[in-house]
């Protein structure tokens, strides 16, 4: 089939609504009409210029008896990526992914340039992983570039990476990465194919995906890790993790995920062993402090008073002497307020949000006290384990509904009740697996070889194998 | 058949379908949340006491306890409160009636009898507490001498002026001057033991006349406290005021019931055969040579290492006592000190002091074997270190000389060895 | 859904050490006064063989669970009444640990309590770890051992400077009688190794460490022996007055305060590793019952054993003590028979019914040995 290459533009604009920024562009070729489509917003004029406009007005050489489309591709268009499209709909596509479409006059096949304008802000340090010392690159917005990150830093034939589109409508670019010959392929197939199984209108940010990635999907519990730098994804990639980039987010996911990958951070690898054991230790000392302190402490105030050192029940006795409200609802209140101060925090532009902070922490928590709403106690607790939150920031909304939960059953059944519910919770953790993975591995089960890299950590030189925790090729536990 | 079952298939299933199950759960929650809402601290519901007193006066039970009261003004957090009953379960209720609020013992660490409950017998009064009002046995067990408010606003006025405490107090004691601690648990201990012979430190109470010097009291005792009914023994003057000492006196019960008191003396004298108290001074006088011109010198204990070895020898027991001493020279006391006395590097454990100690703590020794033996108190442990060491031998013995006398036909052997600190 | 080896050795130990320190210690030293942490010791050791006797069991089993293994040797009919005898005993263990969670809790954590509110969340836990099986249990008892044996070992440490030796003397003062009477009577705390029965087919021998079970087991029993060791030496006379071993040592190690702040973290630690325990009962019991009455599916069975439970604190709390029957005649036959008859009688059987077959078919083993190098990779990571 001939094209017709104004009519087809025409039937092409129509197609896309005559959307004002498609732009077009009719030029005689010899003797042939050529009409150029693309939209301005998301095309490199000055690639549009040099490498197709230029050349074709300045061509000279003789084409007569020659195919105007093969002379095109091959002496014209100065552009790495040129496609030839047999049918409109797959033209259709490119064009609104960025190509320059040329329509040439009788021919059978149109061309299609890429000419994507790539509009990246630069690489900066992500705000929710700063390290002291480290590589400070973190990934942006852009699929390409930040798949160029990953490529700065591996140089090998084994990194592969799998381009899927995702969404009808946004039809979004999702790149799956991984290193061949130390991903298990079976939970690698598993993802794929759990996300060629995709049915969605659009993919804004790449936790548009993490829905479909998970096992569990009602579970609280975080199950897929997410991570803004690249020197953190090739260590997941090279302990056999796989990597989902999504073009227009700067966070990527990786699978299998488990819950030490929250205690680590990637400054652990650049620092001492014997300070990131400490530093690690602390931080599960963090987390129990922060979910289970508030509720420890309402349960003393209700129920065990005999544990307390007389002391500081004096102490605690003087303090809450005269507050209106009973400890239960004096402690909710507190947390309540504290996570709207947090909330506003977050969303408050930064230069208000600190004026905000200091409102809320000193103004409004010294007035409660002074008023004798709140004891100085109950304020203290709240603020310290809400602190302690974010030595693991990865967890913390998870921390916050557990938190509320320990209070809730503090308050109702005590330190018993707090310690059924620890029981609890780690008796479902330690059913949560997903992909070959044991959510709380190496602990449970225990595996004597991670533990080099757990809640202590050995040198590098020390890690000679590929982590057991985490599902990947057995073959290849060595690592090089 | 089968149609029912599947129907109670059914039946199970929309039962515990998820959906239900939420609202179970939820119901479950909130039956037991929302009386969480409305509870109040502990503290408030429950008047807790942090020390209890017990003596019989006039065939009546008579209790005074130092309460934790929530206060801004930390001087009023210990109030004593007090009250009477025909037993210990009644007079505690008065109290009980006269705050308002349940008693909670949970923090009572201090548990003192009066003279009158200890000659009685107190073995009921510990039982009562520790089982139904669940009194901890590690509580210190003290005896005191005075009236039972009194000796409780007195202990009251410690913790909150002076910042002393007297469990703190008594238990400070067990390095010097007691045998062992003075608590419910090691009073039990020995009152089950074949010799049933409990211990308990004696504190007094008096006034500052009274104890001179010496005294470890409030200056303002009338200050704190509300209490109901005998508060003014504790004097708003000054003229009556009312003061604790510990002077290291301790109260001997046998069969539970009060025996003989030991005077601070008598118990530094035991403490020579106890490991556990390490810590002691001997003081010896008229020591003279080469370094000493009549010296009255005071030697401190720096380590004592005991060992008991008892045996049999033609059928009459062998006590044998080895004592290990390592001691430091504290004083020296001489009418006109020769410069001698401040040389370096010479040794002044000369013989003659060694001597002089060895003389000097083997008549302490023999002092308190013939205390035991008069008093019929096995405070040496005689009894269980032949029960265990030479156990058929003794059992015979025993049937020989019968349980009441065994102390008399012991030969107590002692070995003394001094060495100094270098 | 298999455990590993060093996860059963890890629920023997803590089902070694779970029933030894609330009202055990006491008990014993009724009848057998100073010599109490011998009669401890040498049931604790029988058990031990046992446990080696039960792995032999387990291992000629192959993939058979205890009912298929039962019946191939013993026959449907005997395999029943077995099987209604472990229940038995599962139940008594339960049962008791239950109670005594209770009686513990009522005594060192609460001075208002109110048992039956607070026996739902239980049984809603027991429910839950029994429905996500075995492997969930195993796990968690994986993650809270360590805990415990910190705790207990910090707990014995800090007493131990208040011990009598002399306390424990002289030896065998009334002879070697009252030590068997004193192990016959509370033969029922023992008999550790019986949740193992239910295990058969469950534990994959793969990663079995040859000496790694013996070291749980030496461990558990120093532990207890080091325990018992402080509670006789503290408590001398007074010991048959202490119910609760664990927080009666640490109070009265503490001078100052009820029970100091780090032993209260022990207690708490011991609530939770029994709460384990009572999931570990829990499930033998539901598994027996499904294998008794042939139930597919494991609610109907979870639902039994917790209105068993419940039952237990509702009715229990009133008319029966659960040590009352813990003591009787009754309890010490079933645990002899379930523990120290039932093993040696399958052994029996199973050798008999392999020399039958001698010269045709024989049951076959599985080789571990063989399969360990075939593809020992996997296990470690998915178990």
């Amino acid at each position: 089939m001939k094209i017709d290459a104004v009519k087809t533009s025409e039937q092409i604009k129509k197609k896309l609504h005559d959307s004002g920024d498609l732009k077009s562009r009719n030029v005689q070729f010899f003797d042939t009409q050529i009409c150029i489509l693309y939209f301005a917003p998301i095309t490199d004029n000055e690639l549009l210029n040099n490498t197709l406009l230029y050349p074709l007005i300045n061509f000279s050489d003789e084409i007569k008896g020659k195919d105007v489309v093969e002379v095109l591709r091959d002496k014209v268009l100065a552009n790495q990526e040129v496609t030839l499209f047999s049918d409109l709909q797959s033209a259709i596509d490119k064009l609104l992914a960025g190509n320059t479409l040329i329509l040439v006059d009788k021919a059978d096949k149109i061309i299609g340039c890429d000419m994507e304008k790539i509009t990246v802000r630069a690489v900066a340090e992500p705000p929710t992983s700063v390290v002291i010392k480290g590589p400070r690159e973190g990934f942006t917005e852009s699929l390409k570039f930040n798949l160029a990150l990953i490529r700065k830093r591996v140089k090998s034939d084994d990194f592969v990476v799998k381009m899927l589109e995702i969404g009808e409508m946004t039809k979004t670019q999702v790149a799956v990465v991984y290193f061949d010959s130390i991903a298990d392929k079976k939970v690698l197939n598993e993802i794929l194919k759990r996300l060629q199984s995709i049915k969605i209108d659009g993919v804004l940010d790449s936790h548009f995906l993490v829905a479909y990635l998970q096992r569990n999907k009602k579970s609280l519990f975080k199950q897929v890790g997410d991570t803004e730098k690249p020197d953190i994804l090739v260590g997941k990639m090279l302990e056999g993790r796989v990597g989902i980039i999504v073009d227009g987010s700067p966070i990527v996911l990786t699978l299998p995920f488990i819950l030490l990958e929250d205690l680590q951070n990637s400054d652990d690898y650049y620092s001492q062993p014997i300070r990131v054991t400490f530093v690690r230790t602390l931080r599960l000392v963090g987390v129990i402090l922060a979910v289970l302190l508030p509720g420890v402490y309402i349960a003393l105030e209700l129920y065990h008073y005999k544990i307390l050192p007389t002391e500081f029940l004096i102490t605690i006795m003087n303090s809450t002497q005269g507050i209106p409200f009973s400890p239960f609802i004096e402690i909710l209140f507190i947390i309540l307020l504290f996570e709207i101060l947090y909330e506003a925090n977050i969303r408050m532009p930064q230069y208000f949000g600190m004026a905000m902070s200091i409102v809320g922490a000193l103004i409004l928590g010294e007035t409660a006290v002074n008023a004798g709403l709140v004891s100085p106690p109950a304020v203290m607790i709240v603020a310290l384990s809400g602190i302690t939150f974010y030595i693991i920031p990865g967890q913390a909304s998870q921390f916050s509904i557990l938190r509320l939960i320990g209070v809730i059953i503090g308050a109702s059944l005590g330190i018993y009740g707090i310690l059924l519910f620890c029981v609890f919770i780690l008796s479902y953790l330690c059913n949560f697996d997903s992909y070959k993975s044991a959510y709380l591995a190496p602990t449970a089960p225990y595996i004597q070889d991670d533990q080099k890299d757990s809640y202590m950590r050995k040198t590098i030189d020390e890690m000679k194998k590929r982590p057991k925790s985490i599902a990947n090729n057995k073959q290849n536990e060595i690592r090089r | 058949m089968k149609e029912k079952k599947t129907e109670i298939k059914k039946k199970l299933k929309s039962i515990f379908s998820p959906k239900k199950l939420v609202l179970w759960l939820s119901i479950l929650i909130l039956i037991f949340t929302v009386p969480a809402f409305n509870k109040s601290a502990m503290s408030q519901t429950q008047a807790i006491v942090t020390m209890l007193c017990v003596d019989k006066i006039d065939d009546k039970i008579k209790v005074a306890a130092t309460v934790l009261t929530p206060s801004q003004d930390k001087k009023a957090n210990f109030q004593v409160y007090s009250g009477e009953g025909e037993t210990l379960g009644y007079a505690v209720d008065s109290v009980s009636l006269a705050i308002g609020k349940e008693m909670g013992f949970a923090q009572c660490k201090i548990m003192a009898l009066g003279e009158n409950i200890c000659s009685e017998g107190v073995m009921q009064v510990l039982d009562y507490m520790t089982r139904t009002k669940k009194v901890g046995r590690n509580a210190v067990l003290v005896s005191f001498t005075g009236g039972v408010v009194d000796f409780t606003q007195a202990v009251a006025n410690l913790n909150l002026e002076k910042s002393l405490r007297l469990d703190r107090i008594v238990s400070f004691d067990k390095r010097y001057v007691l045998t062992q601690d003075s608590n419910i648990e090691t009073f039990y201990i020995g009152y089950y033991s074949p010799i049933s012979l409990g211990l308990m430190s004696k504190v007094k109470l008096g006034t500052s006349e009274e104890f001179n010097a010496i005294e470890v009291a409030s200056s303002d005792s009338g200050s704190a406290g509300g209490a109901s009914t005998d508060m003014s023994s504790t004097g708003d003057g000054g003229e009556n005021k009312k003061f604790i000492m510990n002077d290291g006196t301790v109260s001997l019960f046998k069969n539970g019931k009060h025996y003989i008191d030991m005077t601070l003396d008598e118990v530094k004298k035991a403490n020579i055969f106890v490991n556990d108290a390490q810590k002691g001074t001997v003081v010896v006088e008229g020591v003279t040579d080469h370094i000493y011109n009549n010296a009255k010198v005071v030697v401190n204990i720096l380590k004592k290492d005991i060992s008991i070895k008892p045996s049999f020898k033609d059928g009459i027991p062998i006590y044998k006592t080895d004592v290990d001493l390592t001691v430091f020279i504290d004083e020296v006391i001489e009418e006109n000190p020769s410069e001698r006395l401040l040389r370096r590097n010479q040794d002044f454990l000369t013989n003659a002091l060694i001597a002089k100690i060895k003389e000097k703590m083997e008549g302490d020794m023999r002092e308190i074997i013939k205390y035991c033996q008069d008093n019929e108190v096995d405070l040496l442990g005689v009894y269980k270190h032949f029960y265990a060491l030479e156990n058929k031998d003794f059992e015979e013995y025993l049937n020989r000389v019968g349980e009441k006398n065994y102390l008399d036909g012991i030969d107590y052997q002692i070995s003394i060895k001094v060495k100094s600190e270098n | 859904m298999k455990i590993n080896y060093r996860q059963l050795s890890i629920m023997v130990f803590m089902s070694f050490i779970a029933l030894k320190f609330l009202a055990l210690p006491s008990l014993l030293y009724v009848e057998s006064k100073n010599m109490s942490m011998l009669v401890a010791l040498a049931l604790m050791l029988i058990d031990g063989i046992y446990v080696f006797v039960l792995l032999d069991l387990m291992k000629k089993s192959g993939e058979k669970n205890i009912y298929e293994f039962m019946k191939s040797c013993l026959g449907t009919v005997i395999t029943k009444l077995v099987l209604i005898l472990l229940i038995l005993k599962y139940a008594l263990v339960a049962g008791n640990i239950s109670k005594g969670l209770e009686f513990f809790v009522v005594e060192n954590l609460y001075t208002e309590f109110n048992w039956f509110v607070f026996v739902l969340p239980l049984m809603i836990l027991v429910g839950f770890m029994v429905y996500k099986g075995i492997r969930n249990i195993a796990r968690v008892g994986e993650m809270v051992c360590w805990a415990i044996v910190i705790g207990l070992i910090y707990i014995a440490l800090k007493a131990l400077s208040g011990i009598d030796i002399l306390s424990f003397l002289p030896f065998f003062k009334d002879g070697f009688k009252p030590l068997v009477d004193s192990a016959w009577i509370h033969l029922s705390w023992f008999g550790s190794a019986t949740f193992m029965f239910m295990l058969f087919g469950f534990v994959d021998f793969r990663s079995e460490k040859k000496t790694e079970m013996i070291k749980y087991i030496i461990f558990a029993i120093l532990i207890v022996q080091l325990l018992y060791f402080v509670f006789y030496g503290l408590f001398e006379v007074t010991c048959p007055t202490h119910n609760y071993c664990i927080s009666d040592i640490s109070q009265f190690s503490s001078t100052y305060s009820a029970i100091d702040e780090l032993s209260w973290l022990v207690v708490s630690m011991w609530i939770v590793a029994q709460a384990v325990q009572l999931g570990l009962y829990g499930y033998c019991m539901a598994q027996a019952i499904k294998y008794l009455f042939d139930i597919k599916g494991n609610i109907l069975s979870i639902i039994i054993v917790v209105v068993y439970l419940l039952a237990w604190s509702f009715i229990g709390e009133n008319t029966i003590r659960m040590e009352e029957i813990f003591f009787t005649p009754f309890a010490s036959i079933v645990t002899f028979l379930a523990q120290y008859i039932l093993p040696v009688v399958l052994q029996i059987a199973y050798t008999i019914k392999n020399r039958k077959k001698k010269g045709g078919e024989k049951v076959k083993e599985v080789d571990y040995e063989r399969e360990k190098n075939r593809d020992k990779e996997e296990v470690k990571v998915n178990i």
